[in-house]
């Protein structure tokens, strides 16, 4: 091995290296800390068994597409994607007035998807300042696996 | 002429590389929890090595692409810069040549819209293309004013 690669090696090993310090640091202290177990609830999540506990008292939200919403979704819940946020705004905001103030459960595929997240956030942000607004933890795939236990 | 300016490019080329790499660190550090959630989505690895990529691998592209623009240890970091393009790269053809509808999480986003495959692995070859010319360069020092 040539002493330009091995100097590149014990450079590039070095800031490797640096980089884990901060990274432990971040594991420990990070408000927004990667959560290792998977079964632990991340901040503004719901557990599949308290969103069942609320059942039809809650408005249920399918953040995955179209399609998949029409293949198979949760009883009662709307489509509020954002794709196509706009046009499926309204029928949402009519079911919330119905329901004023009850818990609204976001949900996409399982854990490893973001959409659900992303629309929580919206209805949380400035816009709406839904303050009742939860993510399902595990998804329609939480919610299908419930369903057949 | 070529010889004149050639300089000049390298530098480019390391400002440029290296300032993709410390936004995409920077932007993935605001929620490392979402890119946990990206990485997952690429279902290549198990939960917990999600995570550990999560965690670390930010601070990697931030101290690599800092000491990109700082000039410092330039070859290891133009190095490491080429080993990340190639597994991003792989990562994305993967989902790609798999169907998968997924956000790319390359700058830390979890959610947004799907990612544009062609484009994503268009921009990996261009970063790994001007990583390697610069770790052809060896340990020297490659600024505006260097030989």
């Amino acid at each position: 091995m040539s002493a330009g690669i091995r100097a590149c090696l014990r450079q590039g090993v070095s800031l490797w290296a640096i980089a884990l310090l901060p990274a432990i640091l971040a594991m420990l202290v990070h408000p927004r800390r990667v959560e290792w177990n998977p079964e632990t609830l991340s901040e503004g999540e719901v557990s599949i068994e308290q969103a069942l506990a609320w059942g039809a008292s809650a408005i249920w939200l399918d953040a995955r597409s179209r399609a998949d919403f029409e293949a198979a979704h949760v009883p009662g819940a709307l489509l509020m994607n954002e794709d196509e946020w706009n046009e499926l705004l309204e029928e949402f905001i009519m079911r919330e007035s119905e329901q004023p103030g009850a818990p609204i459960v976001v949900y996409c595929d399982s854990r490893e998807c973001g959409a659900s997240k992303h629309v929580a956030e919206r209805l949380r942000g400035d816009e709406f300042r839904f303050q009742n607004v939860h993510v399902l933890h595990g998804g329609w795939k939480a919610w299908s696996e419930a369903r057949n236990e | 002429m070529a010889k004149p300016i050639q300089p000049l490019i390298l530098f480019a080329m390391r400002m440029i590389v290296g300032g993709v790499f410390l936004i995409a660190g920077a932007l993935k550090l605001k929620d490392p929890e979402a890119f946990s959630i990206s990485i997952q989505a690429y279902r290549l690895v198990p939960f917990g090595v999600a995570a550990a990529l999560a965690t670390y691998l930010p601070w990697v592209e931030l101290v690599v692409g800092g000491a990109l623009l700082a000039g410092w240890r330039m070859a290891g970091a133009a190095a490491s810069v080429a080993l990340m393009s190639i597994v991003f790269m792989g990562a994305i053809g993967s989902a790609w040549a798999r169907g998968l509808d997924i956000a790319c999480g390359c700058l830390g986003d979890a959610g947004g819209g799907a990612v544009s495959y062609p484009w994503h692995i268009l921009g990996n070859l261009c970063l790994l293309a001007m990583a390697l010319i610069l770790v052809c360069r060896g340990g020297r020092r490659i600024d505006s004013g260097a030989r």
